[in-house]
């Protein structure tokens, strides 16, 4: 049974009435993003397979997104002992990865990328329409189109239906998906189950507590169900928030762990508008001292924010659902955001940087 | 236990007003008894965490282990299966795994367990089982097609098969399988033949 599923989608309308209070309802904050300044940075990867069985195959993924406005990915160079190393590229979404092939038997399959990219903050003035990008017909579909992690019928398409009822324009709509998320998901620790990692589960389990892969999935779901193009970037934390953060930025040069995804949501007459409630979430439980009320200023100031603005301190991979790993044995992919490598055995787990093995740094450079 | 009968009988009726009251006493008691008892049950009914199915028969399920070996359900036909979907990031699923233990621990000769990781990659279920081990198998379905097949919505789903295969119970969510009204309703299970009613 679906605990407070009927609670959640009740919550819906009244939070129609909170999405519509204007910004000064929220406190003041010096969070504020603002595009100007590019930053150039390097991320190095390195991988060590620790159990090589017969042929040992990795991917690793390359900043292939790219916003002439915020975000130009740059060379990638790599040694190894592989004895193939190639970049490819997935034709629906453009995501590049590295595909490596030791021979078998090597005892000690080695790789190191070294990635460049150039990014700044984002920041979209909600206030007045601007000439932001058309979006062509192709994308369109393409960013409303349902993927196996996010379906938009069923429970999405209703639960998305109840958020925006009434909405008198898609800014509206994504304004109040945006704060039904901020709102709702947390794990409340009464309920008995999980979803089982795609966001028609995570509804219909009442569990809507989750990381950003989860969090941001919804919102891309709830969008693209009410119509509107919607996608996940993931990518990867590279340096502290300048904004006095400390959940919403890389805490050192060691970003093994620090991978996270983003949203956007296009919208008419300002192009694809950056949001992340899952970082209003994370805020919410990680910053100082931990388990803010969701009143608390620093909340409020990030929640304001993170619609309609980012920080330029996160790479951006790519924007891939449903990958095909060329060469691989396991499942395919459902999204892209950390290596991934496979032995005889089977696929290697990437969510255990320690025994699998790899390590990533990131550092700022000239440009 | 004194005759509540009225004063006024006396001699051979008097001994058969107390006969009388007797029978109505104990058939007052009895059936205080069983309505007490049959509170108690239709509570305990009502409380029990089952949706029941009727005689469904279950997807296909066959899968690899985590040691590579080939497992199919239908190899369990003969005893109470229970198809138990988890993963082992889900919270609630990991003290529940230690409860299957117990239940097939007490109840070998009845209950087989086959528990089935949904999209998780071996070499994570194996260090997991390392530290907590289990007495039944653990199947993978890297792909999610098994729990796609099986309707699987939440983690922990459990589904019960009665002896000659069919799909009898199902339960979302995490659930205590030592509590008495479980187990009882799983013995019930080990009687079950084809086409017959549960209730």
């Amino acid at each position: 049974m679906v605990v407070n599923r009927r609670e959640v989608l009740k919550a819906g309308g009244a939070l129609a009435a909170a999405a519509a209070c204007p910004p000064f309802a929220f406190a003041q904050s010096n969070f504020a993003p603002k595009p100007g300044a590019w930053r150039t940075f390097e991320t190095v990867t390195r991988l060590e397979i620790s159990k090589p069985a017969g042929v040992v195959q990795a991917w690793v993924p390359l900043p292939s997104f790219k916003s002439d406005d915020w975000f130009r990915p740059g060379e990638s160079t790599w040694t190894t002992n592989a004895k193939k190393a190639e970049i490819k590229r997935d034709s629906k979404y453009g995501a590049e990865f590295l595909h490596v092939v030791w021979d078998e038997g090597e005892k000690a399959p080695v790789l190191e990328v070294t990635s460049r990219f150039s990014t700044q903050d984002r920041a979209v003035d909600l206030s007045r329409l601007g000439n932001g990008a058309t979006l062509s017909e192709e994308e369109r579909k393409l960013f409303t189109a349902p993927t196996k992690l996010i379906p938009t019928d069923g429970i999405v398409k209703e639960t998305s239906d109840k958020i925006t009822a009434g909405a008198t324009s898609d800014i509206e709509k994504a304004r109040r998906i945006y704060e039904w998320i901020v709102e709702n998901t947390y794990r409340d620790p009464k309920t008995r189950g999980c979803g089982t990692g795609d966001v028609a589960t995570m509804l219909k389990s009442g569990n809507l507590g989750g990381k950003c892969a989860d969090l941001n999935a919804l919102f891309v779901g709830l969008a693209r169900a009410a119509g509107l193009p919607a996608r996940d970037i993931y990518g990867l934390r590279v340096a502290p928030s300048k904004f006095g953060y400390k959940s919403l930025g890389a805490g050192s040069e060691v970003v093994t762990k620090a991978q996270h995804c983003r949203a956007e949501v296009y919208l008419d007459g300002f192009g694809w508008v950056p949001v992340d409630p899952a970082d209003v979430r994370k805020v919410i439980l990680e910053e100082p001292p931990g388990n803010l009320p969701i009143s608390d200023d620093k909340v409020a100031a990030a929640r304001q924010t993170l619609f309609g603005a980012w920080e330029g301190n996160w790479l951006a991979y790519n924007v891939a659902h449903d990958l095909e790993l060329p060469g691989a044995k396991g499942p395919t992919l459902e999204f892209l955001m950390y290596p991934q490598a496979e032995t005889a055995e089977g696929r290697l787990d990437c969510l255990d940087p320690d025994t699998f093995t790899y390590k990533i740094t990131a550092k700022e450079v000239s440009a | 236990m004194k005759n509540q009968a009225a004063p006024a009988c006396r001699g051979s009726v008097a001994q058969a007003c107390k006969s009388v009251g007797r029978v109505w006493l104990i058939a007052l008691l009895c059936l205080a008894h069983f309505a007490a008892w049959h509170a108690v049950a239709t509570a305990d009914a009502k409380s029990l965490p089952f949706q029941e199915i009727s005689n469904a028969a279950p997807p296909a399920l066959e899968a690899v282990d985590l040691d590579g070996s080939h497992i199919a359900l239908d190899g369990f036909v003969g005893k109470t299966v229970l198809v138990h979907f988890f993963a082992t990031w889900c919270e609630p699923c990991r003290p529940e795994l230690a409860s299957l233990s117990e239940l097939k621990a007490k109840h070998s000769d009845a209950i087989e367990i086959l528990a089935v990781s949904v999209a998780e990659p071996r070499v994570r279920l194996q260090r997991f089982f390392e530290k907590n081990p289990v007495n039944f198998p653990v199947v993978m379905d890297a792909d999610r097609s098994t729990s796609q097949a099986w309707g699987v919505d939440m983690l922990p789903t459990t589904f019960v098969l009665d002896p000659t295969g069919a799909v009898r119970l199902k339960v979302e969510g995490d659930l205590d399988w030592s509590q008495p009204n479980v187990v009882a309703r799983l013995e019930e299970l080990k009687e079950v033949r084809p086409n017959q009613p549960t209730q």
